[in-house]
């Protein structure tokens, strides 16, 4: 009796402690009738599934991305809740009848229950030091090639401004921490953890924020932004299952706004090895420049690069394998449903790309030291890919039609791993094929808008080597979003 | 020694020859300003029809505001309620300056003048939409006789007003809305379109419009400012700033190149302001100047209380009202942005949206993900209110007290007013001679009444962000339907 009533007297306190935070809620709510095709390349067969952030699917289906948000933010501090609901219209998605058992017919319910996709949670003791923890996206090289790491992966870390022109953040990500009950091994078997700094520096900007000079004091700067990650890949349960990695990373991000011209560029190495005596050497880079001419047009162009492996079968280990490649949500490339960025991978595609990745990392396979997923090869090609595109403001016609296209001109790096289906016996090409994306959104007003992009690979002589077969793959996508 | 002498003779000769030019044609009226020590409140009205025109009056009028005199020009026989009276007058052959006191009609000095150009059509008073004590010459306000009580009902969406005078001396009413500069007269129940201008940009968002004499010639000028909202599909929306300058009288052409920045009017000056990369306005605010007959900005920097161009409005003597973050005035001195002590206003005017300026985001703030939707790409910023200084030192604007209801279910509900504040020894006071409207102000501008009080137009609108219906409306001072 007592201890309910002091749980009431308590519960009534806590009403009536004045909440002393804003909060804000949002959302978003995306529904995509997507079309698939031939991502094997190969008209004369089926398609297998491709995985995309709802599912398996293949052909013609619905993806529904449904985001509800709340934000709470005081003095210090923030809490950023997301919850989601990422499914393929089908009616077992929808009544999330088979939520109690985690498979039917192999095939799992990914996704279509609530749950909290992503939280945030910050405290800021000083300017120069706020703790930072949740399962938030965050990246290294988000902003230009996107070749290292970006993703929501949980993490713990600090970040801080240092003085007026210079930031930092460290994390520690916890991409793997996995246990199998009832058996005793070493208590990191199986996890994969990430250590990583990242500085920022404007260049333009003295340690109080004044410009250095005129040409910095309007619209002009430079950032330079040195990062270092350490990779801890403990190979997979039960133990044995596969080799340990571990990853030192270093590499350079430049962004900048010269006048009307926006460069960017990152470079990036790893050096690491596996616990069976293997080598890890790779490195990779990016260098991009858009110049807008008119409203209605900003040419770009971009060239990425990958190193590939030539050798499977030696202790040298040179595929170039991010912690996740994020190529799909990069500024400069990135499309938000081209083909390149789908999963082209698990048995849907030789191409062996997966989600959001724009190099091949999951082709051959062995020596897997990271990607998304923690399947990605060590042993793979590799990519030299060259883009031009352009991106404009079409409101002159239509006010609120934008547009993006691109083309991705695409070599491997090293086909030497790569096997000839078509001849065997012989090198595989090394052009992979040609990408071409265009996207035109039609926004409505602030909250509703609409595009369509149509994405195609056209494969080359190096795709064809591989499949014996030369059809493009395609994807066609509609997003009907809103935003509140 | 001799030469100091001879220096010390001509220089009092020339003091001699000099003192008749220094002293002025109306002595006894001199004497008697110089001694008064009551209000500094002084109405001149004359016979002419261009008074302003006048080397007299012009003399009479840098006499008067020397002595610290805030003066209201008015025709001949203007009803003045109290306060001092100046009356300018043929008499006979000449020209009598008659200066007495209200209430109670009291006459305290005359002075006959030479010459005289004679009784002519009494002047119809201009409309005053924005101005300052110190600001010279401030135009006379319209007259209201003509104008319709309202509320006139007003096609498509304007979201600012002005008022100007047109040649024959009636007001004319100027709409921005987004796609167009349009010019209106009063004729009969409603408007009648007069001019139109649509900005060479698609699409258009109206920002700001003023009407002042730019330049000192008697003949107001008309600033409009739109902005471009130009998109990315990742990037966001990002507005540029297009602007030019009109002549009241004639076509609606613009008189000036598309100066691409913020513009203010005030009677005899113009200001501009440019946008920042990822900031509504960018450090300085310059001038506008007339070079090779062309206007155009200036170089040289102009202080402006540390604020934005429409976050402050210039009172004279050093002096600007300001908002500050939560949309509350506040007197700071135009030089360094540092408040007036005591010169705070207390009463909230309450939250207004104005205008909204895109301004692209420097980083995108990831909100619920990586994808285009999932990112907040840019802000919206609001200008502020309209604020306009008054001939007499008060300041006009808008008091929010209307609100648009909750989210997908409210109804708007409350009501807003314009307001005057006026500048005491006791700091600012706060009064409300205007009636109250159940509609969303969107503007406003300050006219002059037959009866010598003061009116206003209000552009009225059922929605807040100015997308229902329009209305304009007259209202008087004191006045209640």
């Amino acid at each position: 009796m007592r201890k309910t009533l002091f749980v009431a007297v308590a519960g009534l306190f806590l009403l009536q402690i004045p909440a002393h935070a804003e909060i804000d809620f949002f959302g978003t709510a995306k529904v995509k009738p997507t079309y698939y095709s031939n991502f094997d390349f190969d008209n004369s067969k089926g398609d297998a599934p491709a995985l995309n952030e709802a599912g398996w699917a293949a052909g013609e289906h619905i993806r529904s991305e449904i985001r509800l948000g709340a934000k709470a933010s005081g003095d210090n501090w923030t809490a950023k809740l997301i919850t989601e609901v990422d499914m393929i219209y089908n009616k077992d998605n929808a009544d999330r009848s088979f939520y109690t058992g985690a498979e039917k017919r192999d095939l799992s319910n990914s996704g279509a229950e609530f749950g909290i996709e992503r939280a945030e949670l910050t405290y800021s003791f000083l300017p120069q030091l706020e703790l930072e923890t949740g399962w938030e996206l965050r990246g290294l090289d988000l902003k230009t090639g996107g070749l290292l790491f970006g993703d929501d992966h949980p993490f713990l870390g600090f970040r801080g401004a240092l003085t007026k022109n210079l930031g930092y953040e460290a994390l520690y990500l916890v991409i793997d921490n996995q246990e199998v009950v009832n058996t005793v091994d070493s208590s990191v078997q199986g996890d994969w953890r990430a250590y990583t700094l990242k500085l920022n520096y404007d260049l333009g900007k003295d340690s109080e924020g004044k410009p250095l000079s005129p040409f910095f004091s309007a619209a002009n700067g430079l950032t330079v932004s040195p990062f270092f990650a350490f990779s801890d890949n403990r190979g997979d349960l039960p133990a044995g299952t596969r080799s340990e990695a571990q990853v030192f990373y270093y590499g350079l991000e430049t962004l900048g706004q010269l006048g009307p011209v926006k460069p960017s560029f990152e470079i990036v190495a790893a050096d690491g090895e596996f616990d069976n005596g293997k080598d890890i050497s790779s490195w990779a880079m990016f260098a991009g420049i858009e110049v807008p001419v008119i409203k209605a047009f900003t040419p770009y162009a971009a060239l990425r690069y990958t190193r590939g492996d030539d050798d499977k079968n030696d202790r040298d280990v040179e595929g170039w394998v991010g912690i996740t490649d994020i190529g799909r949500f990069t500024p400069l490339l990135g499309m938000d449903g081209n083909i390149l960025g789908e999963h082209l991978s698990s048995g849907a595609s030789i191409y062996n790309s997966p989600l959001y990745s724009f190099s091949p990392d999951r082709a051959v396979g062995g020596d897997v030291y990271g990607g998304i997923g923690n399947a990605s090869s060590g042993n793979n090609p590799g990519q030299k890919l060259i883009a031009v595109g352009a991106k404009g403001d079409l409101s002159s016609l239509l006010p609120g039609l934008l547009y993006k296209t691109q083309a991705f001109f695409i070599w491997y790096d090293e086909t030497g791993n790569l096997v000839n289906v078509k001849d065997p016996g012989s090198r595989v090409d090394d052009y992979a094929g040609t990408t071409f994306d265009l996207q035109v959104l039609y926004a409505l007003s602030k909250n509703f808008s609409i595009d369509y992009i149509f994405s195609t690979f056209l494969p080359g002589s190096g795709i064809e080597d591989q499949v014996d077969a030369d059809d493009a793959a395609m994807v066609n996508a509609l997003t009907l979003a809103w935003t509140f | 020694m001799t030469v100091l002498k001879n220096f010390c003779r001509c220089f009092v000769l020339l003091c001699f020859i000099a003192l008749p030019a220094l002293a002025t044609p109306w002595p006894k009226v001199e004497s008697v300003l110089n001694e008064w020590q009551g209000g500094r409140q002084m109405t001149l009205r004359t016979d002419l029809a261009d008074p302003l025109s006048s080397p007299e009056v012009q003399r009479l009028l840098e006499f008067l505001l020397d002595r610290g005199f805030a003066v209201a020009p008015a025709s001949l026989g203007t009803p003045v309620e109290e306060g001092l009276v100046l009356d300018l007058r043929a008499a006979g052959s000449g020209r009598i300056l008659v200066l007495s006191r209200l209430p109670g009609g009291v006459i305290l000095a005359l002075d006959r003048l030479e010459g005289g150009s004679g009784a002519e059509t009494p002047a119809v008073a201009q409309g005053s939409t924005q101005g300052s004590p110190e600001a010279m010459n401030p135009v006379p306000p319209a007259e209201t006789s003509n104008l319709l009580p309202g509320p006139i009902d007003l096609p498509g969406s304007p979201r600012l007003l002005a008022v100007i005078d047109a040649p024959g001396g009636e007001p004319e009413v100027l709409l921005l809305s987004d796609r167009s500069l349009d010019r209106y007269r009063f004729a009969g129940t409603g408007l009648e379109k007069a001019g139109s201008f649509s900005p060479p940009i698609s699409p258009s968002k109206a920002l700001h419009l003023e009407a002042a004499d730019l330049d000192g010639d008697g003949r107001e000028e008309i600033a409009a400012v739109w902005a471009e909202e130009v998109g990315e599909i990742y990037g966001g929306m990002d507005a540029r700033i297009h602007s030019w300058i009109f002549p009241a009288a004639g076509a609606l052409e613009p008189v000036s190149p598309d100066l691409k920045g913020y513009l203010r009017l005030l009677n005899q000056g113009g200001f501009w302001q440019g946008r920042g990369a990822h900031q509504p306005f960018a450090d300085p605010v310059l001038p506008l100047i007339i070079k090779n007959k062309e206007i155009c900005v200036g170089d040289e920097i102009v202080s402006w209380g540390n604020r934005s161009l429409y976050q402050a409005t210039p009172l004279g003597g050093g002096i600007s009202v300001a908002w500050d973050g939560q949309d509350r005035l506040a007197l700071v001195t135009s030089a360094t942005g540092e408040p007036v002590p005591g010169g705070r206003l207390l009463e909230g005017l309450g939250p207004f949206r104005g205008p909204e300026v895109a301004v692209r985001k420097k980083e995108p703030e990831i909100r619920t993900g990586l994808g285009r939707t999932d990112r907040v790409w840019e802000t919206y910023h609001s200008l502020p209110r309209r604020l306009i200084a008054g001939a007499e030192g008060e300041i006009y604007t808008i008091s929010r007290g209307r609100t648009g209801g909750l989210p997908l279910i409210g109804q708007p509900s409350g009501k807003d007013h314009v307001v005057r504040i006026g500048r005491t020894p006791g700091g600012l006071r706060l009064d409300r001679p205007f009636e109250e409207v159940e509609a969303f102000v969107l503007d406003f501008a300050v006219l002059r009444s037959e009866n010598r009080s003061t009116a206003i137009v209000l552009l009225l609108n059922e929605k807040e962000d100015g997308t229902g219906r329009g209305w304009l409306l007259l209202q008087e001072a004191g006045m209640k339907r």
